[in-house]
């Protein structure tokens, strides 16, 4: 074959991604049904953000919002719900059930507290978001929050069956709850971000006031993850310390190895330790 | 006081808002901010929280107003002393907006929280609201000269800082931790 045979290549090649036109930007609309919808939240946020414009501006919009709030909440009581029954099997018994109610009451209860420093925000901001407009984005964000922690709820599972000890299962939570808390301030971050050049601004003092609500909301609620070997857990404890200080002692304790390997006190004999003896053993 | 309104700068949509209604604005909030930070502590604690924060707030805000007609007016900038009380009071509005809001958390914690934390957490709250307050203010008044917009904003955090000392002694938060 001679070498100065010249190779054309075929025009069926599509032409370069730098020489062709960009797309225009996919309009997406809120699908019908509230798994599509939970599940446009969790994978596109942007579209999840432009489709409740779209939502919002039709007519009929009441209604879609509506519907849509209820998935919300849906998706609030039941991921962190499950997320929660995992937390609590790390004790097992009532406690799954305590923590299948106390996780969601977590981020329901801080939502409502915070929903007027959010308003507050936007508004001194001058955001162009009236009050329904925030508490919906803030709704939205938990969602994709308590979404995430059902996806990574198998993963504290893990942690607990590798019997890492106490102090480290609480660590995986902290953990997994800082992950979801990522995948949450990108929704809530986006959806500011379209309001204004102030919108970052605001969602981080969204965050911030979010953060230290619901670290004092779960303190006020807890105990989540109980020593199996505990007799007895209360639904919640009395009002003392905070979460702060008990997270501190929580990663000390973590990196010391000795704490969840000494070894337990002896207990008093109890009634059917004592050796018996006498006819009335009979 | 005149009815004087102020374009609001950078907003988005643009927003007129009269200064009387900026003052009561500010003072509103100061003093929900305060009494709700004193609400879990009895009614002695939610009057002296109602006022000891708008004399943080409103008083830092009077204190600080003529230094900064001195730094406005050597920095070359040309705003008349009407157009400086108009953007103070307007920061003082969004400011007690804030704290306006801020009042339900800081009940929240007032009720639920009874350690050393619940002080530092307050006194966090007022400092970045009074910082953000400063800011603001130096931004818009003081935007012609940055070495007079830091001495005056290092100014007025020292008053605040003064201000913050002299109120503490009353702070009832304070005397709930030591008990």
């Amino acid at each position: 074959m001679s070498a100065d045979v010249a190779f054309e290549l075929p025009a069926v090649f599509p032409p370069r991604a730098a020489d062709a036109a960009p797309p225009p930007p996919a309009v997406v609309t809120l699908p019908p049904g509230a798994v599509a919808r939970l599940e446009l939240l969790l994978r596109d946020p942007d579209g999840f953000l432009g489709a409740l414009d779209l939502a919002a501006a039709s007519p009929g919009a009441d209604a879609t919002i509506a519907s849509l709030t209820r998935a919300l909440v849906g998706a609030v009581v039941v991921g962190a719900g499950l997320f929660g029954s995992i937390v609590g099997a790390h004790r097992g018994g009532l406690q799954v059930l305590y923590c299948s109610v106390k996780v969601p009451l977590i981020l329901l209860v801080t939502l409502v507290v915070c929903a007027a420093p959010f308003v507050a925000f936007a508004r001194a901001a001058r955001l162009p978001l009236g009050a329904r407009d925030v508490v919906a984005l803030a709704l939205a964000s938990c969602a994709r929050f308590a979404l995430v922690l059902v996806g990574l709820a198998p993963f504290v599972w893990l942690m607990e069956g590798w019997s890492l000890g106490y102090h480290r299962v609480i660590l995986a939570v902290v953990g997994v709850c800082l992950v979801a808390g990522v995948g949450a301030g990108r929704l809530l971050f986006a959806g500011l971000a379209r309001s204004g050049p102030g919108g970052t601004r605001v969602g981080l003092a969204f965050v911030a006031v979010f953060a230290l609500v619901g670290a004092q909301t779960s303190w006020i609620l807890r105990p989540f993850v109980v020593r199996p070997r505990t007799a007895q857990a209360p639904f919640v404890r009395s009002l003392e310390g905070d979460f702060l200080g008990a997270l501190g002692t929580t990663a000390r304790s973590a990196m010391d190895p000795r704490i969840d390997h000494l070894p337990a006190a002896p207990r008093s004999p109890s009634a059917l330790d004592r050796r018996c003896a006498g006819p009335a053993c009979d | 006081m005149s009815d004087t309104v102020i374009p609001t700068a950078e907003l988005h949509p643009p927003i007129e808002v009269p200064v009387p209604r900026s003052l009561a604005l500010g003072l509103a909030g100061a003093v929900a901010f305060g009494a709700a930070a004193g609400l879990g502590h009895g009614a002695a604690a939610i009057v002296r929280g109602a006022w000891m924060s708008p004399a943080l707030f409103v008083g830092g805000a009077l204190l600080a107003t003529p230094p900064l007609y001195l730094a406005s007016s050597w920095s070359g900038s040309r705003a008349t002393a009407e157009e400086l009380v108009a953007s103070v009071a307007d920061t003082l509005g969004r400011t007690g907006v804030i704290l306006l809001g801020l009042a339900a958390p800081a009940a929240y914690f007032s009720a639920t929280l009874r350690t050393p934390t619940a002080w530092a957490l307050l006194l966090g709250a007022a400092v970045t609201v009074g910082a953000a307050a400063v800011r603001a203010v130096s931004a818009r008044a003081l935007s012609d000269g940055p070495a007079a917009a830091w001495a005056w904003s290092a100014f007025a955090v020292a008053l605040g800082v003064r201000l913050l000392a002299a109120l503490a002694h009353h702070l009832p938060i304070a005397h709930a931790v030591t008990r």
